[in-house]
């Protein structure tokens, strides 16, 4: 059941209005099961690899506080961690070899189970003794299909307030604005921007390359609004139910370098990337110097990027973005001293710094987005120029496809690069209009300006 | 003062706040577009929607008391094939209000609510003709049962006690998911509409004056497609290969379509499975129709309107194909005119494309069934 349709939105207020009604000794079983249910849409099987996996991990999690060797501690962590890791590259390998379905976030609830592992090896009292409040964590249904990936302890804190408390109207409200803010993102930009690309997709050789640029760069923008309005639906319905998930984006398209870029960008990934392989990489190799941080900065790319999928493709994109923050952050004195000197170039500096930053993320999607190598090759070609591109241009498409890619575009960079003015325009127009009609007129034109050919959320077949 | 200030931030519940913006919502949507003023105001005649829309709205607020109107009922076929206008020009003392309920793009689905808004006590009309592609059923471009368009156009116009029969008419889950969403939020029914008057306002604006200009909104003044002065005359086939012999005119969108009733375009393979569904589809809403009119004085005319320029090899019925004739229920107040009276228009000089007549067959065809209207009215035949 997807998060945009009317009746998965429906059937969560629902939900959650009998979540309150609910006695607090019940909710915990009662959001695993509204989450089982939710899962169960998608595919029972797999629903029974959930339910395995988080019952082994809570047993393996449950040994590593019990034993008191460090050597024991070590045996239980591998094996679990060793465990989530196989069964993740066993289906990755199924899906590319075999074409097998891939199970539903599992690449999200994996990661999110070894957080947990990590953590209770650190310390014994992140453990969790409730069974049933520990099976929740992976399976929470808001965050189930593409995160964000949530913290073991943050989890369980907020699982156990809201289960004694009673509703917090100001979360509520929070949670429906992230869910009407989310919608508007994926449905009236995100969508629009997939319909244009997938026209030029049709048939690339024949567009011109101003097309052909202009779709490239179309296609960060729209993987930010599809995965930022996925987010921050999944945020919002969380909170619903008095859960709070951490935010995936802080206006990527406003980082002047691509390692900050990381930092803004798919945050709950990158983060539990830096803390459970970066940072423990780097403590081991601390005494290799530059390369040191050259080697943990490109296991952990090349991670982030094969987590998507065993592909080449994928590997390609990591290994260049190990390349872009390799180099960003050995020559991050020598910027300093070149840009930082006054506020004239740190703003010089600031210009240049935007716009190679989104260059740098539109060429690696280029491998990203393509599910061959020979498929990445030919946009490559046709971006740079080396295969000869057609003569078509915009005429080639539907108008309706075409007319609006811009405005999409310009309104994708903008809340991208953080939606500057937005809040304080919100706050006035907040003073006048109450915040129901606002809730009013953005459903109006949810109904109104959705296209008739929306498409899935990209990050769902991760 | 301070905690009064903090009181006054409080939160309003969220329910209500959620429960008044969906209140606020529903009443734009349901102002908007159930009452028909987004079809009739914005998006004026650009579509089948506004044309229905605007057709009903006019008919029910000019109604001809004593059961003196007749209701012509049917799709772009009958549309450009009966003219009224010229009708009334030529028989000035005919002494019925011809409503003319024709819309491109409807099928009996929509005509069933069209009636049934239009004629609540079943005696408004004294003879209702409604067109029938072709007695015995064809595969034909329809794209029944689960066309969302239809489901769009006579939106509107479907009462709440008929909205579960009507998502039910919809197979599948999805489709009738796709279509509760649009009963229960109009609005998104018209959304590409909307888009297209955000995108070209000016063009739309000026279309919607142009209309206003040009008919008043008064139905019956409808122009028919400008291209009807088009002939087919000249194209001639093979009927036993279905091979084109003679291709006269030069215009591509003509020719595509012509070649496509000629070709595999229809799925020839599953031919008698494309009849069977027609076949269902059409006796299930003609049923309903029948059933409405059941015990009325109102009487029920099936008329089939000239569709083929050539007996197009991949159209035509097979031998055993379904006949609605045989599948209707038998009702004293129905009847079928015979085909045969207008077969003779069924040649490729009074076509304009490969399913709708030319000026030329228009001008015979309103000739043809005004003779019948006359004769049938004044007690010569029934």
């Amino acid at each position: 059941m997807s998060f945009v349709s009317i009746l998965f939105l429906l059937a969560a207020g629902a939900a959650a209005c009998l979540h309150y009604a609910l006695p607090a000794r019940f909710r915990v079983a009662y959001l695993l099961a509204l989450s089982y249910g939710f899962y169960a849409t998608w595919s029972l099987p797999y629903l029974a690899l959930l339910l395995a996996a988080s019952a082994l991990v809570y047993l393996a999690g449950q040994r590593i506080a019990a034993v008191p060797g460090e050597g024991q501690k070590k045996l239980f962590l591998g094996a679990g961690i060793g465990g989530l890791l196989a069964l993740v590259i066993a289906f990755k390998l199924a899906g590319e070899i075999r074409g097998m379905l891939f199970p539903l976030g599992l690449s999200y609830y994996s990661f999110k189970l070894i957080a947990y592992l990590v953590e209770v090896y650190w310390d014994d009292s992140v453990c969790e003794p409730d069974f049933w409040a520990f099976m929740l964590y992976p399976a929470f249904f808001p965050q189930i299909v593409s995160g964000p990936i949530q913290r073991p302890l943050e989890f369980f804190t907020q699982l156990r307030r809201q289960a004694m408390a009673r509703a917090d109207y100001a979360q509520i409200e929070a949670g429906m604005r992230l869910i009407l803010g989310g919608l508007m993102l994926k449905l009236l930009i995100a969508d629009r921007l997939n319909a244009f690309i997938a026209a030029v997709e049709l048939q690339p050789a024949s567009y011109n390359h101003q097309i052909i640029l202009l779709e490239a760069c179309c296609f960060t923008l729209q993987l930010y609004a599809d995965f930022a309005g996925y987010t921050n639906i999944a945020i919002g319905i969380g909170k619903l139910f008095g859960i709070t998930a951490p935010p995936n984006f802080a206006a990527p398209f406003a980082a002047s370098n691509i390692q900050e870029m990381w930092r803004r960008w798919h945050m709950s990934l990158t983060s539990w990337v830096t803390d459970y392989l970066f940072m423990p990489l780097q403590m081991a190799l601390r005494g290799l110097g530059h390369v040191s941080t050259i080697l943990c900065i490109t296991i952990s790319m090349v991670v982030i990027g094969l987590w998507h999928g065993l592909t080449c493709n994928f590997l390609v994109f990591g290994l260049c973005h190990a390349v872009f923050v390799s180099a960003t952050a050995l020559t991050a004195k020598l910027r300093r001293r070149i840009f930082g000197i006054h506020v004239v170039t740190r703003v010089i500096g600031y210009g240049i710094g935007v716009p190679l930053t989104f260059v740098a993320m539109t060429f690696s999607q280029l491998f990203w987005r393509t599910v061959t190598w020979a498929n990445a090759m030919q946009h490559i070609n046709l971006v740079f120029g080396r295969t000869p591109c057609g003569t078509l241009g915009w005429e080639g498409m539907r108008t309706e496809v075409a007319e609006p890619v811009m405005i999409c575009m310009a309104l994708a960079a903008y809340f991208g690069a953080g939606a500057p003015g937005l809040r304080w325009l919100a706050g006035r127009i907040g003073l006048i209009v109450p915040a129901w009609v606002q809730y009013g007129l953005a459903l109006l034109l949810i109904s109104t300006l959705t296209i008739e050919a929306g498409s899935s959320f990209i990050y769902g077949q991760f | 003062m301070a905690s009064s200030n903090a009181a006054s931030r409080q939160p309003r519940h969220p329910l209500l706040t959620c429960a008044l913006a969906v209140l606020l919502f529903i009443f734009i949507d349901e102002a908007a577009f159930r009452t028909g003023w987004y079809q009739a105001k914005v998006s004026v005649f650009s579509s089948s929607p506004s044309t229905l829309l605007t057709m009903s709205r006019w008919e029910q607020s000019h109604v001809t008391p004593g059961m003196r109107e007749i209701a012509i009922i049917g799709n772009s076929q009958l549309d450009e094939a009966f003219y009224p206008p010229a009708f009334t020009q030529q028989n000035p003392n005919f002494p019925y209000h011809i409503v003319r309920l024709t819309a491109p793009g409807t099928w009996p689905r929509s005509w069933y609510y069209l009636l049934k808004s239009l004629d609540p006590t079943r005696r408004r009309f004294k003879e209702i003709l409604v067109s029938s592609d072709g007695y015995k059923v064809i595969q034909d471009y329809r794209p029944l049962p689960d066309d969302f368009q239809e489901a769009v156009n006579i939106l509107p116009l479907v009462p709440i006690s008929d909205w579960l029969e009507f998502i039910e008419s919809y197979p599948g889950w999805q489709n009738r998911l796709k279509i509760a969403t649009i009963l229960l939020f109009p609005s998104h029914a018209y959304a590409a509409d909307i888009q297209d008057v955000i995108l070209h306002p000016k063009i739309r604006l000026s279309e919607y004056g142009d209309a206003y200009d040009k008919y008043h909104f008064q139905p019956w003044k409808f122009e028919i497609n400008d291209s009807v002065n088009v002939s087919l005359a000249g194209f001639a086939m093979d009927p036993k290969t279905c091979k084109v012999l003679a291709m006269p005119l030069d215009d591509p969108s003509i020719e595509g379509g012509l070649l496509a009733a000629t070709t595999n375009f229809y799925n020839h393979d599953q031919r008698e499975e494309n009849e069977r569904r027609n076949a269902d589809f059409d006796v299930f809403w003609y049923t309903k129709i029948l059933q409405m009119y059941q015990g009325s004085p109102t009487k029920i005319i099936f008329l089939q309107v000239p569709n083929m320029p050539a007996p197009f090899c991949n159209m035509a019925p097979l031998p055993d194909a379904p006949d609605i004739r045989d599948e209707l229920p038998k009702m004293p107040n129905l009847s079928f005119l015979d085909p045969v009276m207008f077969a003779k228009l069924n040649q490729p000089q009074y076509f304009r494309d490969e399913i709708h007549l030319n000026l030329q067959g228009q001008s015979l065809f309103t000739a043809e069934l005004g003779d019948y209207l006359i004769k049938s009215l004044s007690g010569g035949q029934s």
